[in-house]
């Protein structure tokens, strides 16, 4: 399986990478970590004729936290294995290194970028939920300026997102999650490794002061053309004491949001029955997690 | 266009000249003549081209050699020392967890790289570090029995090694 032929760009800062996207258009090709553009391209299934490195740019491999206040940046090429180590992400942002975890194999996480894993916007994909249920925000630059869109506005459809070809993924932003939060990130698949979620399901609860749910975001990968959100099951929680007829009633409410397909991994009915059975389970897993007293968001 | 590039590989720093479109699998394999790095899924599935890139493993039919420029890279060639077989390589001999060979390296090359960070894995952990390198002989009890022989073997060694400076 050869690689077809195309001129290699690595330039050391982001403007030569935004004039080049700028020049070359949808001619050219982002190569971040690799793991899905070097198998599409050997797959015959693109055929770009010029690709832009993106490893000399030092900005974008930088993670940065800013103490308890700061939230959390990432850059575009941070590894999904650099997210699922990093102790203060582990800590504070526990539902995304969950997801970055269950990514992939070793061997692909060590390589595999955050910013690869949105621009490819595969319904099944990994971060999505957990960027989604934390508000995240991604920064798109070109030549003339850039812009800031919503994890939950980004993604357009299978493989389609908001970013335009001269334009680069360069940056993710999370604010810290809520006070007293937790947040849970169950995949369901038929082996653990190098595997796409039959269904994935992210949750991310606040608890107020009340011990009732201040906050609640649920998101659903792989029953819908992108990664969406249950407002139903959302609307459930909040408001509410998280006890077993509320966390029932969501997971129902989360399966009826959802709009599966029928395809080689499942069947649209199973998928929906996925859907409550995880929501139901990553529920209580996030408030097992927000109630912990090692909680550091209690801190917040 | 052709691109000049440095690896170091097992040690040694090479000079090469190389097509953009040429992984790392192909120029390791064909350039270096190191053909213990094997070819197989091609798509990053099976972790039989794995190599240790800065100290991590990857799949190196995922990586153009043009990346890996100025890079240092260990391959299968490069455990073995003077003194004879890593520790690694010793085990999988005597624990039977060779069968066909094929995914033999990336098997090693993964384990080495958990044993670099953990000296006492547990069978977990010895799985999870493996996971992306497929065996189709089903030999995977072995192969963990074999991670984990080699382990103690490193272990001991650290340990004698601490031992005689102190």
């Amino acid at each position: 399986m050869l690689l077809p032929r195309f001129t290699f760009h690595e330039p050391a800062t982001l403007d030569e990478c935004l004039s080049l996207l700028n020049q070359h258009g949808s001619e050219a090709a982002v190569l971040a970590g690799g793991t899905d553009l070097l198998v599409n391209m050997k797959k015959g299934l693109v055929r770009p004729g010029l690709l832009v490195s993106l490893a000399r740019v030092g900005e974008l491999q930088e993670i940065s936290t800013n103490g308890n206040s700061g939230g959390l940046q990432l850059g575009a090429m941070v590894t999904m294995d650099a997210i699922a180590a990093h102790e203060e992400i582990r800590r504070r942002f526990g539902i995304l290194a969950q997801a970055a975890q269950k990514l992939g194999s070793p061997l692909i996480r060590n390589r595999a970028s955050i910013g690869g894993n949105l621009v490819t916007a595969r319904p099944a994909a990994d971060s999505h939920g957990p960027l989604i249920c934390l508000g995240a925000r991604i920064r798109l630059e070109d030549l003339s300026g850039s812009r800031e869109v919503s994890a939950e506005d980004f993604f357009l459809g299978p493989g389609e997102s908001v970013r335009r070809p001269n334009e680069l993924v360069t940056r993710v932003t999370i604010d810290n999650p809520p006070p007293r939060s937790g947040g849970a990130y169950l995949k369901y698949g038929i082996r653990k490794t190098l595997e796409i979620a039959v269904v994935n399901v992210g949750v991310l609860l606040g608890m107020g002061a009340d011990k009732t749910i201040s906050h609640a975001r649920v998101a659903l990968g792989a029953v819908a053309p992108k990664t969406v959100r249950s407002l139903n099951a959302e609307k459930t929680l909040v408001g509410h004491s998280p006890d077993e007829k509320t966390i029932k009633t969501a997971a129902k409410a989360a399966a009826a949001d959802c709009e599966p397909i029928s395809d080689i991994r499942g069947s649209a009915e199973y998928r929906r029955m996925l859907v409550e059975v995880l929501t139901g389970r990553a529920i209580q897993d996030a408030v097992n997690r927000a109630r912990s007293r090692n909680n550091p968001t209690l801190e917040a | 266009m052709k691109h000049t590039i440095q690896l170091t590989v097992n040690g040694i720093c090479h000079d090469l000249l190389v097509d953009p479109n040429r992984t790392l699998t192909q120029v390791i394999r064909e350039d270096l003549g190191l053909t213990g790095t094997k070819q197989g899924c091609e798509v990053g599935d099976c972790g039989a081209c794995t190599v240790i890139l800065d100290g991590k493993p990857v799949n190196s039919c995922l990586l153009l050699a043009v990346q890996a420029n100025g890079h240092t890279i260990t391959t299968i060639e490069g455990l073995a020392d003077p003194q004879g077989l890593h520790p690694l390589q010793s085990a999988f001999v005597t624990e039977g967890a060779i069968q066909c060979g094929f995914c033999t390296s990336g098997m090693i090359l993964s384990a080495k790289s958990l044993l670099d960070q953990d000296q006492d894995p547990t069978r977990q952990d010895i799985r999870q570090a493996i996971s992306g390198n497929l065996c189709r002989c089903t030999g995977y009890q072995k192969i963990v029995d074999a991670i984990e022989v080699a382990a103690r073997v490193v272990a001991s060694k650290k340990g004698g090694d601490s031992g005689s400076e102190g």
